[in-house]
């Protein structure tokens, strides 16, 4: 039988050193002629620790242990040892105070020999020691479950967290569409409506040569004007400082300047959502990251394939790994395994023939 | 050549089964060693052989009779469960398969028989006589005794009644051998506590080998189990017949 | 008492049972007294009987065990107490019935030979409880029924051997007799020697007591849970 020594617990060393301590006065009292007393006391004894390994006995259970005990000496005087095992569970339970029936019968006791005294101590140290074993796996026992279980709550409170990510992208996106609305309308649209009343005036006075006519072209010009300067404040205002979108993804292509790298764009890019860009640059950047960390390419193959449902972005270098690479994923490509698994996507990646990473991404 | 295959697996399954053992090989020695507690140095009056010896031949043959459990199981298992489906579609006879259990099965219950032999021999100093008659005597025994226990899990319809069957075979064959009390005097009682049942024929023999006397017993015991086996091996082939199809 | 009942109903459903508790019993009432001990010899061996009787009743236990009772009643708004107390309750009424019979036969059949009817039924009566305690710490260490019965029974015969049931302790080596008075047979068959050479009652104290310690550590031994 395959044993392992990690499998011992402090239950196992409880249980096998009652049931030796019970075995050992069994055979203290095969030697002696303890006749009745000796096995009343030895089932009581028996009966008294199947009682604490079935439930959880009260830690003065042990005074009546020793009150028997103390009984059986009467009749049968080795019945002393057998305090052997009250000694053993008081100071298991760490209650060493329930023992102190058998500390005053030793002082009391006119035939203590120094070999009893010995044993006392010697089970108490035992018992102290194993109790203390419990005690500690209990702790650690408790520990690990609280780190658990914070751990748990974490991976939660991220997945919320990407969650909310894609939630406030779209919440953004629809204010934003709501600010333009409103500025279209409030500005332009009203310039550009007067705009309109006064040319349609404008060419009814014209019809009749009216000296205002001038005067009305003049306005409706101005308005125009108007309401071209406020489009191109409004457009100026929605457009970003930083570069978006494909022109990002290029960018950070273009940066990169180890080996060629081959940039493809297949699709209509400017359907994909800003959240998922702030997925796709990342995965980018961390294929790139990888590939100088651990390889040595002749050329990297960047493709984005935006199709009507899905995204794919894939991105290949040609190099071989370098050795004592390890091959488990880094503590990059596992969050960003994570975010797109928060968008329905996935990440995948192939050692077989150079480094491929493909990321899929659905499209809404 | 299959047959040969069949037998060894088998024989590797039954060292595996470690109830079989303790019931047919640790209680005998349990109780051989419980009697020679009070045994010790009494001679059996009317054969005059050590009470030690009676004990431990009466010991040895009694659980002969309950070695058949063996057979029983290994037939209930292997060609009446749902295993025999996966046993009928190999290329190989369903009654080679029988008759590996029947010998495996005989096999080890010898060993087990002899092993208590020798613990006998050794621990108590038991007189057996030849060895090796006493070896032939078990082996014949062994057989008859699984030939016996085959016909009834083969004849039976219901396995249950099988097993009450050969619970009570044997312990009729105990009673019948004077085991627990001594049947009542007269002609037909003694024939029967002689001739009428495996365990005291195997008892004869060995008494014989032992003490020297009673040769012709012996050898009727002897024409008596070879028939025995004749006419056993002959009804177990038609109820297999009828029954393992 | 639903569990109670149904003991009754599961156990004498099968009719090998009756036959079973009745006619071992009763058959051993007519073995008539031998040279050793001065009590018919059927009285003395009863205690043998009494565990291959609580092994079959135990049984009941097991059974549920293999065959998922346990598990579906676990889920039951029974207590596990419930259910051993039930059980164990249904089997003592079930022995002291036959205890009752066995020993009415007695006085019937050996009259004034059998001294004190009284105190055999006290002793056969904590002596089922005891028997009753060990076939449940027996079968909680089995899986299979026919396994543990098979093996029981080698066991009932060799403690009986060993605690001066078949002969009297005193026949054994002189370390065995001391050894021997931790099998729970020998205090039963101590007991049946005590009324049998018709010593005064009081000295029955010590077996009766010891009986029922016995019972104690069986029963916390073999009410351990176990559902597979």
């Amino acid at each position: 039988m395959d044993y392992k020594w990690g499998n011992w617990t402090s239950e196992s060393a409880t249980f096998l050193l009652r049931l030796l301590g019970l075995l050992l006065l069994c055979s203290l009292w095969l030697q002696s002629s303890g006749e009745e007393a000796g096995i009343i006391l030895l089932l009581f004894l028996l009966i008294m620790t199947l009682a604490r390994w079935r439930f959880q006995l009260p830690g003065s259970s042990v005074l009546l242990d020793q009150v028997a005990c103390l009984f059986a000496i009467i009749y049968w005087p080795l019945a002393a040892f057998a305090l052997i095992l009250p000694v053993f569970e008081s100071m298991y339970q760490r209650k060493p105070l329930f023992s102190l029936p058998t500390i005053i019968f030793v002082i009391v006791y006119p035939e203590t020999s120094f070999l009893l005294v010995g044993i006392f101590v010697y089970v108490a140290c035992t018992g102290a020691v194993v109790g203390g074993w419990k005690q500690e796996t209990k702790k650690h026992q408790r520990e690990a479950d609280k780190q658990r279980r914070d751990r748990y709550e974490l991976e939660n409170l991220k997945e919320e967290l990407l969650f909310a990510n894609v939630q406030a992208t779209r919440m953004a996106e629809l204010s934003e569409r709501n600010r333009i609305a409103q500025q279209l309308h409030d500005e332009v649209g009203h310039e550009l409506t007067a705009s309109v009343l006064a040319l349609q005036a404008y060419e009814q006075l014209r019809k009749e040569d009216e000296s205002v006519a001038e005067e009305m072209f003049t306005e409706a010009q101005q308005r125009l004007h108007n309401s071209a300067d406020y489009l191109r404040e409004t457009v100026h205002n929605l457009k970003p400082i930083t570069d978006l979108g494909i022109d990002e993804l290029q960018n950070i292509s273009d940066l990169y300047t180890q080996c060629p790298v081959n940039f493809q764009v297949f699709g209509d890019t400017s359907k994909v959502p800003a959240h998922l860009w702030s997925i796709l640059y990342p995965c980018l950047k961390e294929a790139l990251t990888n590939t100088i960390r651990h390889a040595k390419p002749t050329g990297i193959e960047i493709t984005l394939d935006v199709g009507p449902h899905i995204l794919r972005l894939s991105v290949y270098n040609d190099g071989v790994l370098k050795e004592n690479s390890d091959k488990g994923l880094g503590i990059g490509l596992r969050n960003l395994r994570h975010r797109t698994k928060a968008v329905g996507g996935s990440i995948s990646t192939d050692t077989t023939d150079g480094f491929l990473l493909i990321c899929v991404l659905p499209l809404e | 050549m299959m047959l040969m295959k069949a037998s060894y697996f088998i024989f590797r399954r039954m060292l595996r089964d470690y109830i079989g053992m303790a019931i047919l090989l640790l209680l005998p020695i349990a109780l051989i060693s419980v009697l020679a507690l009070i045994a010790d140095g009494a001679v059996s009056e009317p054969l005059g052989i050590p009470m030690m010896d009676e004990v431990a031949v009466t010991m040895v043959f009694a659980f002969i009779m309950f070695g058949g459990f063996y057979t029983m199981e290994y037939v209930r298992g292997d060609l009446m469960s749902s295993m025999k489906w996966r046993i009928y579609s190999l290329p190989y006879g369903i009654h080679n398969h029988a008759y590996a259990i029947l010998i495996s099965c005989s096999l080890f219950n010898v060993l087990q028989s002899l092993l208590v032999v020798f613990y006998t021999i050794f621990v108590y100093n038991v007189n057996w006589g030849n060895l090796g008659i006493v070896f032939f005597i078990i082996l014949l025994v062994t057989a008859v005794i699984q030939l016996v226990f085959i016909n009834f899990v083969l004849g039976v319809k219901k396995y249950k009644t099988a097993e009450r069957l050969g619970t009570g075979f044997g312990l009729a064959c105990l009673m019948l051998g004077e085991v627990w009390f001594p049947l009542p005097d007269g002609p037909f009682f003694s024939f029967l506590s002689t001739y009428s049942n495996p365990f005291s024929l195997g008892q004869n023999m060995i008494f014989a080998t032992i003490t020297g006397e009673n040769i012709e017993k012996a050898i009727i015991s002897l024409v008596i189990f070879i028939a025995l086996a004749l006419v056993l091996a002959i009804t177990a082939v038609y109820f297999g017949r009828r029954k393992l199809i | 008492m639903t569990i109670f009942t149904f003991v009754f109903k599961r156990f004498f459903r099968k009719k090998s049972n009756i036959v079973f508790l009745f006619v071992l019993p009763i058959g051993s009432v007519f073995i008539p007294t031998a040279a050793w001990p001065p009590i018919p010899l059927g009285f003395h061996y009863y205690s043998l009987l009494l565990l291959l009787l609580a092994a079959r009743l135990g049984g009941i236990t097991l059974e549920d065990r293999t065959n998922k009772t346990l598990l579906r009643l676990s889920a039951s708004p029974i207590s596990h107490f419930q259910y051993l107390f039930q059980n164990l309750l249904a089997y003592t009424v079930i022995l002291t019935v036959v205890n009752l019979v066995f020993v009415f036969l007695g006085v019937i059949v050996h009259g004034e030979n059998l001294p004190s009817p009284i105190l055999l039924f006290i002793i056969y009566t904590v002596f089922s409880m005891t028997a009753l305690g060990f076939s449940l710490a027996w079968y909680s260490l089995f899986r299979h029924m026919e396994t543990a019965f098979s093996i029981l029974g080698g066991v009932i015969v060799l403690m009986g051997m060993l605690g001066g049931v078949m002969w009297p302790v005193e026949a054994m080596p002189e370390y065995l007799q001391q050894a021997v008075m931790l099998l729970p047979t020998y205090w039963a068959a101590e007991s049946t020697l005590i009324v049998a050479y018709g010593t005064q009652a009081k000295d029955l104290g010590t077996p009766l007591v010891v009986m029922i310690l016995f019972c104690i550590a069986f029963l916390l031994l073999g009410s351990r849970r176990r559902l597979t």
